[in-house]
């Protein structure tokens, strides 16, 4: 296996609510990928996955923890981590009023690209994802499939080594998801270390070579799928899911 | 139409709770207008106070014996008098901005007949603020005492009393305290109230329109068990109420702190002048306000109903929005008569109706005018978006162009399908 | 690691945070110049509807002026002296050759009941003829010494125009008449040069662009101000809160830009906006002016030479940065497109207050109002286009102006680095009950409690008996909204009135602590007076109200010292405090407080020694953690001054050492109530420092 790309130690987050008061939204994670893997997080909705990936972002800084992207940390150099990362999700939106080609190339250059190779590479991306059509139409303009293929082509527009995708398949069609799925894997096939972050069972069977299992901000297990299975002796990633999730809230 | 009833009240909830349009359609008439007027008189005193009471520095030259009342009566009007030396040292004092003005006496030559009568050069720059002050703080005094000194020059010459004086005038107002206070309202309540009929209408315009469609919850409330009419009567109705509650609760706002608002201007009169709005008003009040947001909330929602998102909706509303301060600002002027010409144009005329109203003055054939005009324009917009509405595509919000760019092509399209028609 | 494009090259930081910007700017430009509705809508609309709104309201006022000007007065003439009142008038009417005074058009109207026709508006004038005798009874009032002479009493109506301006020309006409009269008599005495005597000739100074300059340079930075206010608003309020609103700021923050980067990017765009707006209203105004269609005051000069603009344009630059910034910032506090905008208006209103103080005649750049961000380029334009150059102020104006505008780009970059603030979704409860409820609708509250409060006072004030209108103020007002605040959100009523016990010795400290606080007040108050000097009439006016007559020393005590002190600590100390001391920390929390309490002072001369005074009793609320030590301390501060005011000993003509010993008292006793506190419950934590981006 190649070197190791993520690494998160003790991950926390504490958030204070107005009525509720502190909330630890997530609670001391652990988890570290590679190169070449498609990680999965699954959980249900406000289990903690999309605050983890944000924290990894750097968008919201950890309460206490730390997390390393190609080495750097979180919480020392996130300019440098950031520029290691591409992140989508559904609430990642595009500016409208910019065509395509324009989304690309700003993506590229403000992630640091090397000005010089921008114009090849925004080329080379509208190519790969069959944009060449639409490449100078608004984005305002584009259909759902378009826009989603322009959103994944920023995503990867400064061809970072880790590629964070948190929920991407929300409000899809069918289609636009098995395209999703499709390209998330190309992506680990060319090496990528990809993290991707889903409550729908099938696709985390499909797509992930290790699964973590969070639930109200905690990593309950974090296995491979066979791995989980032989573990808790059920087939089926739903049965496995709920069997640990009812496990934590026994021993709450 | 009690689905109409129905809806009319989900509106109303809906937008109340709606942080904006609290704001801009009930709190801003009420609190902030008063606030803002009251905090600019304020000022404005401020600043006249501080001016008066501010020293002039001034150098007398040449004053002749026999006038310490002169000297007198201006440190009595904040003169401070500056130590005298020569022309030319005041000009440099002046220069430096130490000294505001020099007066210099001159002998007027009638010393044979009256000792010390002189003339005055006063010299003072205008570009500086204290100067000219300085310049008519001097002024003012000389002027009195030129008339002290002239009636004791009419002794001198040996006049009567009787022959210098001549005759007495007086002058007295007759207007009442509660007439000079509607009047006053007259002056500023009815450009406040068109405006605010069109910030209360604004907000909830767009907000019914575009802000459904951005929200998405357009195509749930197009898809209720009622008529599409009912629903567009309904947030018609709603986005009115929101136009004449502000216009109205704008009038009452200020109508209750005008008395603290003027009272600085008015300085010692306040007491005199009440500011009520007569009772008998209110009617005609009520019905300028219901006409007014009437016409006002259909033609905003006609507009913002082409636009997607708020801001789009917000864009398409403005221009209309800046024509409604045009007929404010025209009719700042006073004297104008609400002749049955004037009775003929649209918001013009309300604004019109309410300024006599506030003053209790009724010209029923012009209001009657009013109303006609006002509700034909209200049925005239009302059709056109009864027009607007038969086009599926603009309901469902798939239309890219605005109400302009509609009417342009799909008129154009009638035309030309008669045109065909005929040949 | 296998990657198709090699492993990006490494740049310089500065050279990185250049190309970043510079895309930043550049996509930013693209996209407002492709918002094609907003751009025609908010900028170049505003362009035509500016001028053509200040010349249609100047065009309104010149036909009304003319119309006054040329329009028949009406009049009719009674009294038993109507003859000879009736040639006075007519001989009025025509004003001698050398008057200043054009003719009035007088018609005489018959009329049998002129009073009556005054009122049904028949008449602009009724002149009613006294004669001399006729004058002397009327006037047994008046000073013995008049001298019996026939007299003309104009009867008019002020609350009409042409009524109001007749009497007045009249009148004018009469005076003039009586002066010419007068002259005459002393010629025909052989008093040969009389007329001059005491006349004023008039010399100016000032170079007529000197004294254009000075009228237009009161405006330039107010308009400036608005223009970019507004124009700027365009852009800023869809740069961070419209790309919050549309999640393209969460794709920008995973973008390897650091939030300075951002910041500067975006404050650029706002500014350069801003900037050009201005200039092009600018010219838009210049080009209305040449086109006569703004027209300009006769004789009014506008002559500023090539230098003059250089140094105007670069006096406007920090104060285009700062309105940015603050734009900025302001986005940066909103969650959506529609709450920026919703701030828009406060800021515009408060953004312009400091750009009047060119209209205070007597304020000059050379003094604190340097220190002034705003203010003090305000009145360097206007001194600087008055011909006067105030070097070495002129330059620290520029740079303390600067200076703001750096420090609010820092907090608008703190801003970008709130987790709250710029993911939309956190720290909003989706259900709020009860006590949250209650912290958010707090503010709202107490404004509907202030305009309550405004309009009965406003109403009443010296209508109805003091002691009234207090016990309404405190009882009904005060207490009674806050007791409806506490029923509606169902909030324990001992915590929300901090009804505690505290520490015995803290009394003796407040004690001593009213007193210097008192003194300590005056002093802040003569400080402000220095900056901001206070008209003489309001000074008398504010004695009045606190010193009313008629009323005992004891009564006054309890009216304006003990019941103040019990119900307006229980309202401001109690409910408002309890209300926003999770919104706020502890000094941010004691100073909106004391602003709040002394708002309700509706004066605006009266509201920064309330206000300080205020801050002291929430901070010692804070400190003991108890409304009772705050009670004692604001009934001693108003009994002190009711007793003082009493035995007529004026506090504000205290020497200044007096005001520095009670302001070092006034510091001892806090730090002593510091070392004893037993702070408020529930406040809000201290933030904790943010880790760099």
């Amino acid at each position: 296996m190649s070197e190791i790309t993520v690494e998160v130690r003790g991950l926390s987050k504490v958030f204070h609510d107005e009525s509720r008061g502190e909330v630890r939204a997530v609670d001391g994670v652990d988890f570290a990928c590679r190169g070449g893997e498609i990680f999965g997080l699954l959980g249900a909705n406000g289990a903690g996955k999309t605050t983890t990936l944000r924290m990894l972002a750097t968008i919201l800084a950890p309460t206490s923890g730390n997390a390393t992207v190609m080495g750097h940390s979180v919480l020392d150099e996130p300019e440098l981590v950031r520029r290691s990362l591409g992140f989508y999700s559904s609430s990642t939106a595009l500016y409208p009023r910019l065509t395509a080609r324009e989304t690309i190339e700003f993506f590229a250059r403000v992630n640091g690209f090397p000005p010089a190779d921008v114009d090849g590479r925004v080329r080379e991306l509208v190519a790969t994802f069959g944009l060449d059509k639409y490449a100078d139409a608004r984005v305002e303009k584009l259909s759902q499939g378009m826009k989603q293929k322009v959103s994944i082509a920023r995503t990867v527009a400064h061809d970072p080594p880790l590629l964070i995708f948190d929920e991407p398949t929300v409000g899809l069609d069918v289609l636009n998801a098995l395209e999703m799925q499709r390209v998330i894997g190309d992506f680990r096939n060319r090496g990528k270390c990809v993290i991707f972050s889903t409550h729908i069972m099938s696709e985390a069977e499909r797509l992930c070579d290790r699964i973590a299992i969070i639930h109200q901000g905690s990593i309950l297990a974090c296995d491979t799928l066979e791995g989980l299975r032989t573990a808790t002796g059920f087939r089926y990633l739903e049965d496995i899911f709920v069997h640990f999730a009812r496990d934590d809230e026994h021993g709450d | 139409m009690r689905n109409v009833g129905v809806l009319y009240a989900r509106e109303m909830r809906a937008a109340l709770r709606e942080r904006s349009i609290v704001v801009n359609s009930i709190v801003i008439p009420v609190v902030l207008y008063p606030f803002i007027m009251w905090a600019m008189f304020t000022g404005i005193m401020f600043v006249r106070g501080q001016t008066d009471r501010v020293a002039s520095r001034v150098m007398l030259l040449g004053v002749p014996a026999g006038h310490e009342a002169l000297t007198e009566s201006l440190s009595a009007h904040q003169v401070r008098l500056v130590v005298p030396s020569d022309t030319a040292t005041a000009m440099a004092l002046m220069e430096e901005g130490a000294m505001d003005a020099l007066v210099e006496f001159e002998p007027l030559g009638l010393d044979s007949v009256l000792q010390g009568a002189f003339s005055v050069r006063l010299t003072g720059s205008e570009s500086r603020e204290r100067s000219q002050n300085a310049m008519s703080r001097v002024t003012t005094v000389l002027e009195r005492y030129r008339d002290d000194r002239l009636s004791h020059a009419a002794g001198v010459a040996g006049l009567s009393a009787r022959e210098w004086q001549w005759f007495d005038v007086e002058t007295e107002n007759r207007a009442s305290g509660k007439e000079m206070g509607s009047f006053l309202l007259g002056l500023m309540l009815p450009m406040f109230f068109l405006i605010m009929t069109a910030v209360g209408c604004f907000h909830p315009a767009v907000d019914a329109t575009a802000g459904e469609r951005e929200r998405s919850t357009w195509e749930t409330t197009m898809s209720l068990g009622v008529s599409r009419s009912s629903i567009v009567t309904a947030k018609y109705l709603s986005v009115a109420t929101f136009g004449s509650m502000a216009g109205l609760l704008n009038l009452g706002a200020m109508t209750l702190t005008m008395g603290a608002i003027v009272k600085p201007l008015l300085a010692g009169r306040a007491e005199d002048i009440h500011f009520v709005l007569p009772w008998a008003g209110l009617p005609v009040m009520a019905a300028g306000a219901v006409l007014l947001a009437g016409f006002i909330a259909a033609v905003m929602m006609l507009f913002a109903s082409f636009a997607r998102t708020f801001k789009e909706g917000q864009a398409m509303i403005t221009p209309f929005y800046l024509l409604m301060m045009v007929p404010a600002i025209l009719l700042q002027q006073q004297g104008l008569a609400f002749s049955m010409t004037l009775a003929l144009v649209p918001v013009a005329n309300v604004v019109m109706m309410i300024r006599e109203a506030i003053a209790g003055v009724f010209h029923w054939p012009q209001i009657a005018l009013t109303v006609a005009v006002g509700l034909g324009l209200v049925a005239a917009s009302l059709r056109l978006a009864g027009f607007v509405l038969r086009f599926e595509d603009v309901v469902v919000g798939s239309y890219g162009g605005s109400l302009t760019t509609l009417l342009k092509e799909r008129l154009r399209a009638r035309g030309s399908r008669a045109r065909g028609g005929a040949i | 690691m296998a990657t198709d494009a090699g492993s990006p090259r490494r740049r310089g930081p500065a050279g990185r945070s250049a190309e970043v910007i510079r895309a930043i700017v550049r996509a930013e430009f693209r996209m407002l110049l492709r918002d094609r509705r907003t751009v025609v809508v908010s900028i170049v609309l505003p362009l035509f509807i500016t001028p053509l709104l200040m010349f249609g309201s100047r065009w309104v006022q010149e036909r009304r002026e003319r119309q006054l000007e040329t329009a028949e007065v009406r009049y009719a003439v009674g009294g038993s002296d109507a003859d000879s009142a009736r040639s006075l008038i007519q001989r009025a009417s025509r004003p001698a050759n050398d008057a200043t005074t054009a003719a009035v058009l007088l018609k005489e109207v018959a009329s049998d009941d002129p009073e009556r026709s005054l009122t049904d508006g028949e008449l602009e004038l009724y002149v009613e003829a006294l004669t001399a005798h006729e004058a002397a009874r009327r006037d047994t009032a008046g000073e013995a010494d008049s001298v019996a002479v026939p007299l003309l009493v104009l009867h008019y109506r002020e609350d009409r125009d042409a009524s109001e301006r007749g009497a007045e020309r009249v009148k004018e006409g009469l005076a003039e008449l009586q002066r010419a009269h007068r002259l005459a008599l002393l010629e025909s005495r052989g008093l040969g040069r009389i007329s001059e005597y005491a006349t004023v000739r008039q010399r100016n100074l000032a170079e007529a662009r000197d004294v254009a300059g000075l009228h237009f340079g009161r405006y330039v930075v107010l308009f400036v101000l608005l223009f970019m206010l507004s124009g700027g608003s365009v852009v800023a309020v869809d740069t961070l809160a419209g790309e919050k609103e549309r999640g393209t700021l969460e794709t920008l923050l995973t973008t390897a830009a650091s939030r300075a980067d951002i910041v500067t990017a975006k404050h650029l765009v706002i500014l350069a906006v801003a900037l050009l707006i201005t200039v092009i209203q600018s010219l838009n105004f210049l080009a209305y002016v040449a086109l006569k269609l703004i027209p300009l005051p006769q004789g009014f000069v506008l002559d500023v030479a090539p230098g003059v603009t250089v140094l105007l344009f670069v006096l406007l630059v920090p104060i285009a940065a700062l309105v940015s910034g603050v734009l900025l910032l302001t986005s940066g506090y909103a969650k959506s497109y529609k709450e920026a905008q919703l701030y828009f208006f406060p800021v515009l209103l408060l953004g312009t207050v400091p750009a009047v103080a060119p209209f205070f005649p007597t304020l000059a750049l050379r003094s604190a109002v340097v220190a002034v961000p705003i203010a003090n380029i305000a009145l360097a334009v206007k001194e600087v286009l008055a011909g006067r150059y105030d070097w070495p102020f002129i330059i620290a104006a520029w740079v303390v102006t600067a200076a703001a505008a750096w420090y609010v780009r820092r907090l608008a970059e703190h801003a970008l680095s709130t987790e709250r603030l710029i993911v939309p979704s956190l720290g909003e409860s989706a259900v709020v009950s009860g006590q949250a409820l209650f912290a958010r609708r707090v503010i709202p509250a107490f404004a509907v409690m202030w305009g309550i409060f405004f309009v009965f006072v406003s109403n009443v004030e010296g209508r109805i008996d003091l002691r009234i209108e207090l016990l309404v103020n405190l009882v009904v007002i005060f207490l009674g909204s806050s007791l409806v605040l506490i029923r509606m959100h169902r909030l324990p009523v001992r915590e929300v009135f901090a009804l505690r016990r505290v520490r015995p010795a803290v009394w003796p400290l407040v004690l001593i602590g009213g007193p210097a606080g008192l003194v300590a007040a005056t002093g802040v108050f003569k400080l402000a007076s220095l900056v901001f000097p206070v008209p003489q009439e309001m000074l008398e006016a504010f004695g009045k109200g606190i010193m009313p007559e008629g009323i005992p020393i004891w009564q006054l005590v309890i009216f304006i010292a003990v019941l103040p002190g019990i119900f307006e600590e229980l309202t401001f100390r109690g409910t408002l405090l309890y209300g926003l001391r999770r919104s706020l920390h502890p000094v941010p929390l004691a100073l909106a407080v004391g602003a709040i309490f002394g708002l309700f002072h509706v004066a605006l001369f009266r509201l920064l020694p309330t206000a300080f005074i205020g801050v002291i009793f929430a901070t010692v609320t804070l400190l003991t953690g108890s409304v009772f030590p705050a009670m004692l301390w604001h009934a001693i501060n108003n009994a002190t001054s009711v007793v003082a005011g009493h035995f007529e000993l004026e506090l504000p003509g205290l020497e200044v050492i007096h005001y520095a010993v009670a302001a070092l008292v006034l510091a001892l006793v806090f730090v002593a109530l510091w070392r004893l506190r037993t702070p408020y419950p529930g406040l809000r934590p201290r933030p904790k420092a943010n880790p760099k981006h």
